[in-house]
């Protein structure tokens, strides 16, 4: 139905136009395709600082030379895959205790709730007040200086494990209550009436129906854990260095020309944050298959 | 018959600023009977079905299966299956899967399971959808599936809670000739809550009314409308004529007049009789227990529900077609002596609203 | 039964006290160190309480790096907000071509690593003299988005236009809609994205220090900088505890909002505040 007065103009559907979604994808496109874009040039050498462009694999050769990539991949994907699989066994149990509404189960909810808004270096540093050799716990356990295992800066990095798998607990928890919260106690009864022991029906029935917020959940903090920059480098050890590390190492050198292995190091990074996602896109396709 | 469910002295309160949900109930079936807990919402017909399974726990009382105490058995282990409002198929599962759940959560091996609930999901006549997923079908498919899910689990006795209620009028029938198919090959045992007289009165043997947790009679659906326990069953079930009086040697005397009723104890008691069984007949008749002016006339359907005032009280009939009258007519109304029942109700202090 | 059932029992109370240790201790050293004067090793409990490291936390400008993190936090919340909600609806209700690819797309930068994008752009930024603090505005509007606009479209999904629609039959224009009805049902929904839009904003360290080098301090640059000294643990304390208040005091002033019941089913209630509290610990 044409209006009259303005042939041109397209009757509005219902919902308004679909341009309203220009401010947000403009901005997302432009600094998305624009930065990596500008990455994934700098590292074929197309963008050089001084003389002509070179293209080729150089730069990915030579931060590969010293050997650091190699490490710093073990040492990312290590500590992405292990704070990853902690966070989502103790988020799920907490999501669980939670969503139970037995004696406590409010006081998990609340203890979850409260690192929500504490920023990832907040929790490094105060991990760090925690876990140093001079830290809270070694305190507790009374050890003598030098006794204290090294969790911060030592060869386990476990202290960076720990505060990843500690925030990304909390957000697996919420998800899994959120997840859980129409349907679980309806389902679970429904179990139970058909001869379901407990255990059989968390194994059978619970985690089947949370595999795809687990699926997303799991893949959203693997892949925040690989690209994150200040825990690792807060509570972190100085060799060998993660990904985001090793790329701000070269990114700030005094030395310019290093700057194409940066952004090569930035490339892989994100290309395997990419692959990851979709496997996770397929892991949860097929989970929900038969829905 | 032996009892082969017997609840006793059941109670339970939700919250202790609450009256209680379920309060001294005691009920029981036999084997291979059909019950149907009848009520208005709120009447805590659905609490007892929790309690029965043990998904809740009753403050007083006990519930028995063929003699075992099931008091502080998990809902589990008591051989009873609950097939709830909504269908709550598994999503995650297909429909064979589905009905194969609960002999695999008793150890069968998968294979067995499937050629087991292969049979029930034959038994509710939807033999190919064993390998769809729940999302494709329709409203009344998934009832079916998840009465053969609960059939699956060869339950001691089976508990349906308004399992039909959300689906149309005639899937509604089909179900319940389904239910009658599966009785003839399973004879279940099966308490059923449903708040449509009608759907009670068809598929169960004897019907429980409960109101406000209280039960008020638990009798075949006949006796109910017939010879209601009380007002609050005859009111339930629609019945509107009421005249309070007294029993006297087997004469009820009210503002109506002198109506035999043989057998009734001496006392005060207010006489019903259904709309259903009141004959209309001309003013002249000797036979008419009383004569009045029509006051109205409603229709629904072929049917007629005529309000006659005799002396100041209003009689209801419903009739067919061929007893119409029209407003202002003079009719005598008859009230069968075989129909006639009478309510003992205390003289007073409590009295009984007169159908003026 | 009775010994397995008070085990069981037990082991679960155990359970839910592990777990609620588990978040809260981490925690605790940095509220025990805030006024902490000394604090020597190894003793369990500070040796001497003061306001030592509230005074050395002023003094090396804790105040203007909150101050500066408050505005970029705010810009963030201003600006991310209303155009994710703009996006949440248009996709939702309007007609959007690949409708599907503009969501995905939408939320792409939480799967990016986002040091890799900052370092591409940092080309750009330097050679069209982007002032810095537009710079890491800019970047971190695009990090927010998948947050507000996930939160919008979960709402909007539970959002029935009827209101809008009988609204307009009773005589409303367009803008008196917009803002009489339809800003105020979704009000719960647009104060959790504009919190989550603040914490990143607020929260944010790389970005910061790859575009500003260094140059603009917030609050997380401070803190990332004092940590790199040694013996001032009682001042990190002050900072990291000053760098939690102020979202905590936040998401304590939007509670009232955020739990307004809405008049929908009661699934549609629980719903958007249910998104938005999954997303919100990240």
């Amino acid at each position: 139905m044409t209006d009259l007065a303005h042939p041109f103009r397209q009757p509005r559907p219902p919902g308004g136009h679909g341009w309203w979604v220009l401010p947000a994808l403009v901005p997302t496109v432009a600094v998305l395709v624009g930065g990596l874009g500008l990455v994934l040039s700098q590292s074929l050498g197309l963008l050089p600082f001084a003389g002509r462009p070179n293209p080729g694999l150089d730069a990915y050769r030579q931060v590969n030379a010293a050997g650091e990539l190699g490490s710093a991949l073990v040492v990312s994907l290590g500590i992405a895959v292990i704070s990853t699989a902690l966070a989502l066994v103790i988020g799920t149990a907490a999501g669980l205790a939670i969503q139970r509404r037995r004696r406590g189960s409010r006081a998990v909810g609340a203890a979850a709730a409260v690192t929500v808004p504490v920023p990832h270096l907040v929790g490094a540093a105060t991990m760090g007040l925690l876990l140093a050799d001079s830290g809270l716990l070694a305190r507790l356990t009374g050890s003598t200086p030098g006794t204290f295992p090294a969790f911060v800066g030592g060869p386990s990095w476990a202290a960076v494990i720990a505060e990843y798998a500690w925030k990304e607990s909390a957000f697996v928890a919420i998800v899994v209550v959120a997840s859980l919260r129409s349907r679980a106690a309806q389902y679970d009864e429904a179990g139970a009436v058909l001869g379901a022991s407990p255990w059989q029906r968390l194994r059978s029935l619970t985690l089947p129906l949370l595999a795809p917020a687990l699926i997303v959940t799991g893949t959203i903090s693997f892949v925040y854990t690989l690209g994150s920059y200040e825990v690792a480098w807060l509570l972190g050890r100085a060799y060998p260095q993660p990904l985001s590390v090793l790329a701000y190492q070269l990114f700030t050198s005094t030395d310019l020309a290093v700057r194409p292995q940066a952004s090569a190091v930035a490339a892989i990074t994100t290309a395997i944050a990419a692959v990851v996602v979709v496997i996770g896109s397929m892991l949860l396709r097929r989970s929900r298959a038969l829905r | 018959m032996m009892p082969y469910l017997e609840l006793v002295g059941l109670r339970r309160q939700h919250s202790s600023n609450q009256p209680p949900a379920v309060n001294n109930l005691t009920l029981s079936a036999s084997r291979g009977e059909v019950v149907a807990l009848l009520g208005p919402s709120g009447s805590g017909k659905t609490t007892v079905l929790r309690l029965v399974a043990g998904l809740d726990e009753p403050e007083a009382g006990s519930v028995s299966v063929g003699g075992r105490d099931l008091r502080g058995v998990a809902p589990e282990r008591r051989g009873i299956a609950l097939m709830f409002q909504r269908p709550l198929l598994f999503p995650h599962l297909t429909v064979l899967d589905n009905i194969a759940f609960a002999p695999r959560m008793a150890g069968v091996s998968r294979r067995d399971a499937r050629v087991k609930a292969a049979r029930f999901l034959e038994l509710v006549q939807l033999d190919d959808y064993g390998d769809r997923s729940v999302r494709s079908l329709s409203g009344g498919q998934e009832q079916r599936v998840a009465l053969a899910r609960a059939l699956a689990a060869e339950p001691d006795v089976l508990l349906l809670d308004e399992p039909f209620s959300a689906l149309d009028p005639s899937l509604r029938a089909d179900m319940h000739q389904l239910l009658a198919e599966v009785r003839a090959v399973i004879e279940p045992t099966i308490l059923m809550v449903t708040h449509d007289q009608t759907e009670a009165t068809s598929v169960a043997d004897s019907i429980a009314l409960l109101v406000d947790g209280h039960l008020e009679q638990h009798d075949t659906p006949d006796r109910l409308y017939t010879q209601p326990a009380s007002l609050v069953v005859s009111r339930f079930l629609g019945g509107v004529n009421e005249f309070p009086g007294v029993v006297s040697a087997g004469v009820h005397i009210s503002d109506i007049g002198h109506l035999l009723v043989p057998d009734a104890a001496d006392g005060g008691a207010v006489l019903v009789i259904r709309q259903e069984a009141v004959f209309l007949a001309s003013p002249t008749d000797t036979r008419a227990d009383a004569v009045g002016e029509v006051l109205s006339v409603e229709s629904a359907g072929p049917r007629r529900t005529v309000t006659v005032r005799c002396d100041g009280i209003r009689v209801v009939a419903e009739v067919g077609p061929a007893q119409s009258a029209r407003v202002g007519d003079s009719v005598g109304v008859l009230l069968p002596v075989s129909q006639r029942h009478v309510v003992p109700v205390p003289m007073s202090p409590a009295p009984v609203p007169a159908t003026r | 039964m009775r010994p397995l059932r008070w085990l069981r029992s037990t082991f679960g109370v155990v359970g839910r006290l592990g777990l609620v240790l588990w978040f809260v201790v981490p925690l605790v050293p940095m509220l025990l160190w805030v006024f902490a004067n000394r604090w020597p090793y190894p003793s369990v409990l500070p040796t001497e309480l003061g306001t030592d490291g509230l005074h050395q936390a002023v003094t090396e400008g804790v105040a203007s790096a909150m101050g500066r993190s408050l505005l970029l936090a705010a810009v963030v919340a201003l600006v991310a907000t209303p155009i994710g909600a703009a996006a949440a609806r248009a996709l939702t209700f309007g007609r959007v071509p690949a409708g599907r690819l503009v969501e995905v797309i939408l939320l792409a930068p939480i799967a990016i690593p986002s040091f890799a994008v900052v370092m591409g752009l940092n080309i750009v930024l330097l050679r069209w003299r982007v002032p810095g603090l537009v710079g890491v505005m800019t970047i971190l509007v695009v990090a927010a988005i998948p947050y507000t606009t996930y939160v919008m479209r979960v709402a909007y999904l539970g959002h029935d236009l009827g209101y809008e629609e009988e609204a307009r039959t009773l005589g409303a224009s367009p803008e008196a809609v917009r803002w009489r009805v339809h800003v105020p049902l979704v009000l719960p929904a647009l104060t959790v994205s504009a919190f989550l839009a603040f914490l990143v904003g607020w929260s944010d360290y790389i970005v910061t220090l790859l575009v500003g080098g260094g140059q603009i301090v917030t609050l997380p640059m401070l803190l990332g900088a004092t940590t790199t000294g040694t013996g001032n643990e009682s001042v990190v304390a002050v900072m990291a505890v000053l760098c939690v208040l102020c979202p905590l005091l936040l998401f304590g002033a939007i509670t009232p909002i955020r739990r307004r019941s809405q008049p929908t089913h009661s699934a549609e209630i629980d719903r958007p505040v249910a998104a938005a509290e999954l997303v919100g610990s990240r």
